[in-house]
């Protein structure tokens, strides 16, 4: 963990994937720093630490957020979900079998984890998006493979109920 | 009853999908060890000056800091090292000397990335400023700084015909190279003198594009006494042990490569600060990572080069080009991470002219005071096609001819030769046809919709709307390649081969090849670590399009061995003839009567664990013959005369792929690669300041990769099997680079729509409204 010799820190109470955490963090710990680093959840990516790319999307409270740029401490009693979360007893999420399919071939992979969880908070608040709902919800999510139309069916296919 | 395996050519899933889509494959990015240290990189603010000296008392006084280096600890005891098999020139982990802005000053090692983030600010350097050549053309001046003056820039490792001179002096920034630089074919005076038309013009390739890996140049080395493990997200594993071997002596450092987040070619080469962290891991004895920040991967960790590139084209009336003239500059940024190669690919480009018989081409590359460029999809003849495609579409345009025709007449076909240019031979090409180009016209309806030069295909008040096409040929595969393949009595198989990871699924469509041919379940096959200690010796790695047709050569010639050994051993125990067996799963039988059949486990005994071989593909590598694609893209796109923006109303894209082993992960590389090529034509571009040489965008906000809106809606494909090389197992070619290749198509669209042509790239919106505006 960061030293950080001259900032303050707390310990803070947060759940995350369904498991209640007091963690002590700095004043300017990451919530993406929180989840890698202390708790080990390294499927959230920290790519850019900008908020630029999407690699570190998770969901708070119901709604995705770009975990680099969200200060661990701002999420002090909050419900945090990870990639690591979505599966429940050993079987993948529809949107994980969807992404994992065949006809979806995903390539590196680095951006798959934060797809998914721009479209799962989309999904949990609206199982019958638009098309366009469902591009806006991956439009901060950075594909440099280039793979965009195939994790839209992925995420598509999985509104048509296919993985259910 | 078919009982055959049957998976070349099937759908087949991913073997590595689960673990991306649950996040539990591990990155080097994710790599964490016990008392793990972070090191974080003083970099130079000057594009070029000496280091006169340093004050560390501030930074070493912050509490967790551990060791800060300079080039006093490194430079006179481990020296210089290539950054790649026979790189050159050598560079140092820390150098007396920077050469652009955001060069390698010192390396701090703290307990975590804020602590040394802490200490860099605190560390004082004196420089002695010298003059910057920050362009081609003020690199090649007269009076132009020499940014490489010592006698270790010429030389190879070991190799005894280009010996090190200590009094050899170093009087041009022109990379000294044992490359090729001229090239000779013919009579190229005489035959422009023949020519009806001769097109000259000179095309600035600008674009500096970053790879923009999502997952950045990280490393991780663990020190375990006898030696030091580098974890490292990388694409060629023997390629970089090189610069470790030489650095420390060979087998102090062994390599791993994880699954790795991205590299599109930025990751062949050692970089020096995954070279650093290995020293700090031996000398404090804790493993150190290198993570980059993503300011750092743009200023430091390559890009596409820039390129000046002068062609001059002779041609009948006909269209057919007698003469092809081109000098061609490239700006290597202050060292050589591969781009002497690249600099001669831009010229491979010519390939898909292999009909003209007049060649001469000059290979120039350069020097400069700015941030390295290195290899990116497409290698050089990315850059290089929109020059050579510019000088071959005006000539179509002068003599009002379709450029089609053009293309058709005189492109490539299997049995054509053409000059080789790394190796300066003429060399025959084995497959590769323009024929797919013109069968893919038909598809895209391009006698319908090609206007003409005097007409785009519509316009009206705000859009320009107009057709175009790219191609661009390249070599698929002939390089070298080794494997060990073994079967073992449990029924399964285990490929031992330096092919990493990086994203395009080789490792799943190499497991098909040998699921297939031993006729087992791809469940049973696996790569064994893609480490330097467990695979055989491979010096280039997943690069140039060549890994399904280099490393399917040597697995074929293993598989055929392993066949012929499990066969003659059943014989033995069956007794039967060989060839009166069969195997599937672990279960060899006799084909007339399966009943009678043993599996492998009792047919090993007590007296096998497996069957071995290793393989190398050394009779399809002779430098004289090599396969080739013809990748190609159609384009229609509008150019909205009022903002400058260029939108992709459809393409049509392709290779002629020959056998396709994945039909779905050809057709995801084509969409990825054309994505990014799109991008590097109308959006992407990295602004290095020409006079503080400063990366001015070094961001993902002002110089990202496309995204999800960027993908044009419609878009279609053609793969087709054309003649199956036989210098491929089973017609496989390799595909990666293709996808983006054709995009200077857009160049032709964009002349179609607007009337201009670009003599520079990329187009971006400003470039576009200053064109419009051109008289």
């Amino acid at each position: 963990m960061e030293t950080n010799t001259a900032v303050s820190s707390k310990v803070i109470t947060i759940r995350v994937n369904g498991q209640l955490y007091m963690q002590h963090v700095y004043a300017n710990t990451t919530l993406a720093e929180l989840l890698r680093d202390q708790l080990g959840l390294t499927g959230t990516k920290v790519s850019c630490n900008d908020g630029a790319c999407g690699a570190c999307t998770v969901i708070c409270d119901g709604e995705a957020i770009l975990s680099c740029h969200v200060l661990a401490i701002e999420c002090e009693g909050k419900t945090i979900e990870t990639i690591e979360g979505i599966s429940k007893n050993g079987e993948l999420h529809p949107l994980q079998k969807a992404f994992a399919a065949e006809e979806n071939w995903l390539q590196c992979g680095l951006c798959v984890p934060g797809m998914i969880m721009s479209a799962k908070a989309l999904l949990d608040r609206n199982p019958h998006p638009t098309e366009d709902e469902v591009l806006e919800s991956i439009s901060s999510n950075i594909c440099r493979c280039g793979n965009y139309r195939r994790h839209l069916n992925a995420i598509r296919q999985v509104v048509e109920g296919v993985y259910d | 009853m078919d009982y055959r395996y049957k998976y070349i050519g099937e759908r087949t899933p991913r073997k590595d999908a689960i673990g991306k889509v649950t996040g539990l494959t591990k990155y080097t990015l994710d790599m964490k060890f016990p008392g793990m240290l972070q090191m974080r990189f003083l970099r130079s603010k000057y594009p070029h000056a000496n280091i006169k000296s340093f004050d560390l008392s501030k930074a070493l006084a912050v509490p967790g800091v551990v060791k800060i280096y300079t080039y006093e600890d490194v430079l006179e005891k481990y020296g210089y090292a290539p950054t790649e098999p026979g790189g050159y020139p050598n560079v140092a982990m820390l150098d007396k000397r920077v050469r652009y802005t955001g060069d390698l000053v010192a390396a701090v090692v703290a307990i975590d990335n804020a602590t040394a983030e802490k200490a860099l600010d605190l560390i004082e350097v004196e420089y002695e400023v010298l003059p910057a050549a920050l362009t081609i053309d003020e690199a090649i001046a007269e009076d132009a700084p020499i940014i490489h003056p010592e006698w270790e820039t010429q030389g190879y490792d070991n190799d005894p015909a280009h010996p090190l001179d200590p009094d050899y002096v170093v009087t041009s920034n022109i990379i000294p190279t044992y490359m090729i630089v001229d090239h000779n074919v013919g009579d190229i005076d005489a035959a422009f003198k023949e020519a009806d038309v001769i097109v000259e013009n000179t095309f600035y390739y600008d674009g500096y594009q970053p790879h923009i890996c999502l997952e950045p140049h990280c490393g991780v080395a663990v020190p375990e006494g006898e030696r030091v493990i580098v974890y490292m997200s990388g694409q060629s594993l023997f390629g970089t042990k090189s610069a470790y071997d030489k650095f420390f002596g060979l087998g102090k450092v062994e390599i791993i490569m994880p699954p790795c987040g991205g590299a599109f070619g930025s990751k062949h080469d050692a970089t020096r600060e995954n070279c650093i962290i290995a020293l700090a891991a031996m000398e404090l004895g804790r493993p150190v990572a290198n993570m980059p920040t993503r300011e750092e991967e743009y200023i430091n960790y390559l890009h596409r080069c820039g390129m000046k590139s002068t062609w001059k084209l002779g041609a009948k009336k006909d269209g057919s080009i007698i003469a092809l003239d081109c000098i061609n500059y490239c700006d290597c940024g202050g060292y050589n991470y591969g781009v002497r190669c690249a600099c001669a690919q831009a010229i491979i480009s010519s390939e898909m002219i292999t009909k003209c018989p007049n060649q001469r081409y000059k290979i120039l590359p350069v020097f400069t005071n700015t941030s390295p460029g290195g290899a990116y999809r497409g290698y050089g003849f990315f850059e290089g096609s929109f020059a050579l495609g510019s000088a071959v579409l005006k000539m179509a345009e002068q003599l009002d001819l379709d450029p089609m025709e053009v293309f058709l007449k005189n492109g490539i076909e299997p049995g054509d030769e053409h000059l080789d240019f790394q190796l300066g031979h003429i060399k025959t090409v084995t497959s590769g046809s323009m024929k797919s180009l013109g069968d893919a016209g038909e598809k895209f309806h391009w006698n319908e919709r090609w206007t003409g030069w005097d007409k785009p295909v519509r316009e009206d008040e705000k859009t320009a709307t107009g057709v175009g096409f790219g191609v661009c040929v390249a070599p698929r595969g002939g390089m070298p390649a080794s494997v060990t393949l073994s079967i073992y009595g449990d029924g399964s198989a285990k490929i031992s081969a330096a092919v990493t990871e990086i994203g395009q699924g080789t490792q799943t469509a190499l497991s098909k090849l040998v699921a297939e041919e031993l006729n087992i379940s791809i469940d049973k096959v696996d790569f064994s670590e893609i480490s330097t200690r467990s695979v055989p010796y491979t010096p280039v790695g997943q690069a140039e399009s060549r890994s399904i047709v280099d490393f399917g050569n040597c697995l074929m010639k293993a598989i055929s061995e392993i066949k012929r050994q499990l066969f003659e051993l059943g014989g033995q125990v069956l007794g039967c003839s060989p060839d009166d067996l069969d195997s599937i799963d672990d279960y060899v039988f006799m084909k007339e009567n399966p009943e009678v059949g043993i599996p492998w486990l009792y047919l090993f005994g007590f007296t096998k664990c497996a069957i071995t071989v290793a393989a190398d593909n050394v009779e399809h590598v002779d430098g004289l013959k090599y396969p080739h694609a013809v990748p190609f893209t159609f384009f229609e796109l509008d150019v909205d005369k009022e903002t400058g923006e260029i939108r992709i109303n459809d393409y049509l894209g392709g290779v002629d792929a020959g056998k396709i082993i994945n039909p779905t992960a050809l057709t995801a590389m084509y969409e990825g690669g054309s994505l990014q090529g799109q991008g590097f034509v109308t959006r992407e571009k990295l602004y290095i300041d020409k006079k503080t040489g400063k990366v001015l965008n070094g961001n993902m906000i002002f110089c990202g990769g496309a995204t999800v809106y960027d993908h044009p809606e419609k878009v279609e494909f053609s793969f087709p099997e054309l003649e199956l090389d036989p210098l491929t197992p089973h017609g496989f070619k390799g595909e990666g680079e293709g996808s983006n290749s054709p995009s200077w198509g857009m160049m032709l669209a964009f002349r179609n729509a607007t009337g201009k042509w670009p003599d520079t790239m990329p187009i971006t919106p400003k470039e576009v409204l200053d064109l419009l505006r051109e008289e």
